[in-house]
């Protein structure tokens, strides 16, 4: 537990500056006045309201979003023993990105001109895709190499199926996809963080409680892990349908944010070394902290413009990356 | 206790590699797997654990099918240890050493788990390790590290796949030398892949040759090494020595100019 107090520390400073940051800036004690008259349910002044509507659920699917890409990254880079694996890799976000376009340019979705319409219908195009991948390279024997490439070629598929359909879309439709490619927190609210935070609060139980197999196949090969009685294809089972559940339920609500899965489990991996009881919960938080920082960067360098935060993610961690790359010699997953 | 294997066969697709193969070692021995590159020696062991199920024959551990066991069953049966394996290069040597206890615990290492492993890090005298990355190890110190995983998982039988290969000679007699005590102390039994046939003649009580997947000769060193099996099987005329109940096989050249 020691080694995510650092990390946790930071991440809550940066959670109650966020809060407190924006058109309306709150100083701490205003900020706890409003957070107990929260609590004690008392009326709430314009501020109360600023920070429960408007704050606190874009708070909390930041947080959600960065732990739930981080720990999916975490994942699937232990189960395919590939450092340039993301939670994307087996094509979700092209998926996504597909399911989103049919629903704004075609209105091909359960709930026509609603945002959770965009949502059910990226989600379900990524669940349809790493299904596709799942059932494919499993055919294949399930191993790292096949569900890396599977997942390249169904990513390929949808960026074309995407591409085609913003080729027909109008000029204000293909501004709304791409702007949802952008991957953002505008417009969060209560109702979009239930799903990914329960997936969330599932996922990280689920992946701490296989985190030795985790172990031992992340450093070594399928015949070794037999050897010590870990079921490679059933560890991948679990841990890749966990990994694809939560992202695929995150993008949907907040478009994508690509850098995060990626690069937080090496910086974590950097810090706390591979062993997955440390680096799980250490890459969630290290995720959640990137894109709360990110985003609120985003929402206050150049208001009221508001970034969106997949961009800032990027020339946040970029440059942390190449710093903790430098610093370590060997590069991030030796 | 005894292992046997009965007419092993194995394929890797249309290709067979292994033919009608049987061996049988017994608590206490050390058995070494020898042969040509390509004669089957690796494929031989991976089906000793069923990491290759054969395709016909079967392995009994005193008087159970290997077969009818579970993954988990068989590993805490046999520990194999592969042929150039880097005992996860990120982890501490004390973390790749609890690795070799993961069929024994459910999700997470209990305090005897924790125990077993201190025990064998101060019997195999690798406490200055311990804290040390696995990847800043040197060849024989890695050697060890696998020699501990395997030994923590209490197995009664050991299987370690070319394990002196790239160790200078005083580190490939180190880790025989441990291999071979431990197996006679704690009267388990090993199965060695080895090249060297001179270290299989010092420290094996038994071997197999093995040719194309086919038993060419098995039982004592002192029987098989002989001129006229090394010949047909790796096609040199070694010169043999014999000095204290132990052969030496000495190359010559095979042109001279």
């Amino acid at each position: 537990m020691l080694h995510v107090l650092p990390a946790g520390g930071l991440l809550l400073i940066a959670s109650l500056v966020s809060l407190s940051l924006g058109s309306q800036t709150m100083s701490p004690p205003e900020l706890s006045v409003s957070v107990l008259r929260m609590i004690g349910r008392a009326e709430l002044d314009t501020q109360g309201k600023i920070l429960y509507h408007l704050r606190l659920p874009r708070l909390f699917l930041g947080l959600f979003a960065g732990a739930g890409l981080a720990l999916s990254g975490t994942a699937m880079q232990g189960i395919t023993r590939n450092p340039l694996v993301s939670p994307f890799t087996l094509g979700l976000s092209s998926a996504a990105s597909f399911g989103a376009s049919l629903a704004i340019v075609f209105n091909l979705t359960p709930f026509p001109g609603t945002r959770m319409g965009v949502v059910a219908t990226a989600f379900g195009c990524a669940l349809l895709c790493a299904l596709v991948v799942f059932l494919i390279a499993g055919k294949a024997g399930l191993s790292p190499v096949t569900l890396v490439l599977t997942g390249l070629a169904l990513s390929y598929l949808f960026s074309a199926l995407s591409a085609g359909v913003q080729f027909v879309s109008q000029e204000y439709q293909l501004s709304a996809v791409v702007s949802w490619t952008f991957g953002s927190l505008n417009g969060a609210q209560w109702s979009h963080t239930a799903i990914p935070g329960i997936l969330l609060l599932t996922a990280l139980p689920v992946l701490l409680f296989i985190a030795w197999p985790l172990n031992v196949m992340h450093g070594n090969d399928d015949e070794v892990a037999k050897s010590l009685g870990v079921h490679p294809r059933l560890i991948r089972m679990i841990s890749g349908g966990t990994a694809v559940l939560l992202t695929a339920a995150i993008i949907s609500f907040t478009g994508v944010i690509g850098f995060i899965g990626l690069v937080a489990p090496h910086i974590s991996r950097m810090l706390v070394g591979v062993d997955h009881r440390h680096l799980l919960p250490h890459s969630a938080i290290v995720g959640a902290l990137l894109l709360v920082v990110g985003d609120t960067l985003g929402r206050t360098i150049l208001a009221p413009v508001q970034i969106p935060v997949g961009i800032i993610v990027s020339f946040l961690g970029v440059p942390l990356f190449l710093h903790l790359i430098l610093r370590s010699g060997n590069g991030a997953f030796e | 206790m005894i292992l046997e294997a009965d007419k092993l066969c194995f394929s890797y697709k249309d290709r067979p590699v292994l033919h009608d193969v049987s061996l049988c070692c017994a608590s206490g021995t050390v058995l070494g797997i020898l042969g040509p590159n390509g004669s089957g020696k690796s494929t031989l062991v991976k089906c000793l654990q069923h990491i290759l199920p054969p395709a016909e024959g079967r392995v009994v551990l005193d008087g159970h099918n290997l077969g009818h066991m579970t993954l988990k069953k068989r590993a805490l049966a046999i520990s194999y240890i592969p042929q150039s394996l880097i005992p996860a290069p990120g982890l501490s040597v004390y973390e790749a050493i609890l690795l070799g206890r993961v069929p024994r615990f459910r999700w997470r290492p209990r305090s005897v788990d924790y125990q077993r492993v201190d025990e064998i890090i101060a019997e195999l005298g690798i406490t200055k390790l311990t804290n040390r990355f696995v990847a800043s190890l040197s060849g024989g110190e890695r050697q060890k590290v696998l020699i501990a995983r395997s030994l923590c998982r209490d197995t009664s039988v050991l299987v370690f796949d070319e394990m002196t290969n790239n160790l200078d000679l005083k580190h490939q007699i180190e880790i025989l030398d441990l291999i071979h005590r431990k197996t006679k102390e704690q009267e388990l039994i090993t199965v060695l892949v080895l090249h060297d046939l001179n270290l299989a003649s010092l420290y094996c009580d038994s071997v197999l040759l093995l040719e194309d997947g086919r038993c060419r000769a098995t039982g004592h060193p002192r029987d098989v090494l002989n001129q006229e099996q090394l010949q047909s099987t790796y096609g040199i005329r070694p010169l043999i020595i014999s000095h204290q109940e132990h052969v030496y096989v000495l190359p010559r050249k095979q042109v001279v100019i």
